[in-house]
């Protein structure tokens, strides 16, 4: 209902409205809705829809119900500073094992991106794209924590020691991303 | 004297109870008394100079003979409704608190008693203790009666996923509605496009979709046949299809079906193919065969519709385009092409009944009417699938000069589409499905097309409850009308899912889709 407000559809949400004003816990709210529903300069006005219209795409395009990264990345191209985008694009890359693709994305973004403190499971990912590729200049800019290196080199001993048996690494490594590298079965889309 | 006593100590007892009783009875009396004083006090009303605002709006509209009561509303804030319908025979009141309900009978022999004739209906309303009263509306009764049967799909309007699909089939001169296919008895197999054949009432065709046990469900009189329509000849088993008039045949598209959502707020969904070719399905010999005028490489062809007489197959063509980047370019033309029943093949000859390039709009879904006098189709600005196109008009052809009528009075709604149409038997009725109300939830209009091709405004399909759309979260898709049942119940598609489909063979059809 509330993307139907933000997308002017104000005769679907009106539908649902009517339903929510009946229940105990949501009525006071729906009713407040629904004397404003169709002024749309009081609409305009609710800090949902403040914030949301603005994120929404305004060139047009088509995309398949399953290519979510370019769903995203037409949100990004519309905000290049719509966090939630970014950080769903660079997990749905963690998520499907791509950590070249992930890499590119959160260096194209880093500027964004290192305003704060790096994600642990982003500085994970980042170290093993550096292994594969430690000459790149842009490592300078790209803060990873000496606790994050120094893990990853007590992982690696663990996994050779180990033979991979990933049993044996579950304990003290189940909630990093090396862990879910080798051992998660990501499934297809 | 004791027992003279005793009987008058009775008879007063007695009359207490009878004054007891007499004054319950006068209370109640009172209270009818009271309703009474309800109606409208002529001296004390504000006539208000318009037409009430009812929903559904059934203001000014033509009714078959034998439509259900068409119950409606007025704002609920209203204290109390009343309504007067009078025609030349009779009238009727009814009162409400702020819902009209018709008794189904008095309401059928109302409407049967004033067939060709205007009843004119006035609304009063009470509203912080003062009436008003309105302008009337009329109700024309057509002579001619819709077909009782009202098959569609009710299914979320979403876009990939279902929870509960079923096919249902309503009566139109009452309101009762059965389920003739569910997908809870079907492990959740989709189903889609019911399609009677006019000409022979008892049978009907739908498609259930699913990776084992799918297949096309060919009804005739209630004898089922599951047919897997797809080989390795043809692009992808039937989709869009009619009957051919004799029963024998099916005209089906064939086609890759790519859905895609739209990356702006202002549409939701474009569905195209990126190919697709005609086929026709033999029923008695279980043979698929084409012909090269109806599938032509480079060029799509879809949305076959046999001619009243069987003798031509109408279909939309475009020309091939790339996708999806060219999706506003594919735009379809309406053709038709000779079908020879005889001998199973097509002429050569293409006419262009309607040109893509010349209106520069596409169309879909040609129906023609069963008197073969007219041909009713979807145009639009572009593509092939209407439903989430907010231009999607009805257009009606006159197949006798070619004249275009763009049916203004059906085509009333300012945006949302109008499109998966079809005819009743008597070809004077039509049903559509509209999202006119909201945008997404597609409902069931009918509307009188009169002798002359002219377009009555259209009413949505009456229910018991006139609040009952709001409170209902499906669409009803594809609705399709049948003079009969359709002879078969939800079990009986629940057994014949369950054995194995019948095959077909292709004939002179190569690998890729193109006629040898």
């Amino acid at each position: 209902m509330q993307i139907n407000i933000i997308n002017g559809e104000y005769k679907v949400a009106e539908k649902y409205l009517r339903i929510l004003e009946t229940t105990l816990f949501h009525k006071k709210w729906a009713k407040r809705l629904l004397e404003v529903l169709y002024d749309e300069s009081r609409i305009a006005q609710i800090s949902w829809v403040k914030e949301k219209r603005p994120l929404v795409p305004s060139s047009e395009d088509l995309r398949r119900p399953n290519e979510h990264i370019k769903a995203l990345n037409l949100l990004l191209e519309e905000n290049p500073k719509n966090q939630k985008a970014l950080h769903y694009k660079l997990c749905y890359h963690l998520l499907s094992k791509d950590v070249e693709e992930f890499a590119y994305t959160f260096f194209e973004y880093r500027d964004i991106l290192l305003r704060g403190r790096i994600p642990r499971v982003y500085q994970e990912a980042l170290v093993v794209y550096y292994i594969n590729n430690p000459d790149l200049e842009i490592w300078s800019e790209i803060p990873v924590e000496p606790a994050t290196i120094s893990r990853f080199a007590d992982y690696n001993k663990q996994f050779e020691r180990y033979e991979g048996e990933g049993l044996k690494l579950k304990a003290k490594f189940e909630e990093t991303y090396w862990f879910y590298y080798h051992y998660a079965d990501a499934e297809e889309d | 004297m004791r027992k003279l006593i005793g009987f008058i100590i009775i008879m007063q007892m007695q009359k207490k109870i009878n004054v007891h009783i007499i004054s319950i009875l006068l209370s109640g009396i009172g209270l009818i008394l009271s309703f009474g004083c309800s109606e409208p006090d002529l001296s004390d009303v504000s006539y208000v100079d318009q037409k009430p605002l009812i929903y559904p709006d059934y203001t000014d509209i033509v009714i078959p003979p034998n439509i259900a009561p068409l119950n409606f509303m007025v704002p609920d804030s209203i204290d109390r409704v009343v309504v007067t319908m009078r025609g030349t025979e009779d009238k009727m009141k009814i009162e409400g608190k702020h819902k009209i309900f018709f008794r189904i009978d008095r309401f059928n022999k109302f409407l049967e008693a004033h067939k060709g004739d205007t009843l004119w209906i006035e609304v009063s309303t009470l509203n912080r203790k003062k009436w008003s009263k309105y302008l009337p509306f009329f109700w024309y009764v057509a002579n001619e009666p819709i077909d009782q049967w009202l098959s569609y799909r009710l299914i979320e309007p979403g876009y990939e996923v279902w929870n509960k699909i079923n096919l249902s089939l309503r009566n139109v001169s009452n309101f009762e509605e059965k389920v003739l296919a569910d997908n809870n008895q079907l492990d959740g197999a989709c189903m889609n496009c019911h399609i009677g054949n006019q000409k022979l009432p008892g049978k009907s065709f739908f498609h259930l979709r699913h990776p084992e046990r799918g297949g096309t469900i060919i009804n005739e009189n209630g004898d089922l046949r599951k047919i897997d329509t797809s080989t390795e000849g043809t692009i992808s088993s039937g989709v869009y299809g009619n009957w051919h008039p004799g029963g024998r045949f099916i005209a089906f598209s064939t086609n890759i079906i790519i859905p895609e959502f739209y990356s702006t707020n202002d549409m939701r969904m474009e569905v195209y193919d990126t190919t697709s070719d005609l086929v026709v399905l033999d029923i008695r010999k279980n043979e698929i065969f084409s012909g090269n005028s109806i599938s032509k490489p480079g060029q799509f062809e879809t949305f076959p519709e046999f001619s009243a007489d069987g003798e031509r197959l109408f279909f939309c063509v475009a020309d091939s385009v790339v996708l999806p980047e060219g999706y506003k370019s594919l735009k379809y033309s309406l053709c038709s092409v000779d079908f020879f029943e005889e001998t199973r093949s097509f002429g050569d000859c293409v006419d262009t009944l309607f040109s893509a390039k010349k209106h520069d709009k596409t169309v879909s879904e040609p129906r023609v009417s069963p008197d073969g006098q007219y041909l009713l189709f979807t145009v639009f600005d572009y593509g092939t699938f209407p439903i989430w196109h907010p231009e999607a008009r009805l257009n009606l052809i006159d197949l006798k000069n070619g004249e275009i009528n763009e049916l203004p009075e059906i085509n009333n709604n300012k945006k949302y589409s109008n499109s998966y149409h079809c005819w009743a038997s008597n070809s004077r009725w039509i049903v559509f499905a509209s999202k006119r109300d909201d945008g997404l939830y597609g409902k069931p209009y009918f509307a009188y097309i009169d002798k002359e091709g002219q377009g009555h405004k259209p009413f949505v399909l009456p229910q018991k409850d006139p609040e009952f759309y709001d409170y209902f979260y499906k669409s009803f898709n594809i609705p399709e009308l049948f003079s009969i049942q359709p002879g078969f119940e939800a079990e009986d598609i629940e057994d014949i899912f369950s054995m194995s489909s019948e095959k077909v063979t292709p004939v002179g059809i190569e690998y890729n889709g193109s006629v040898q």
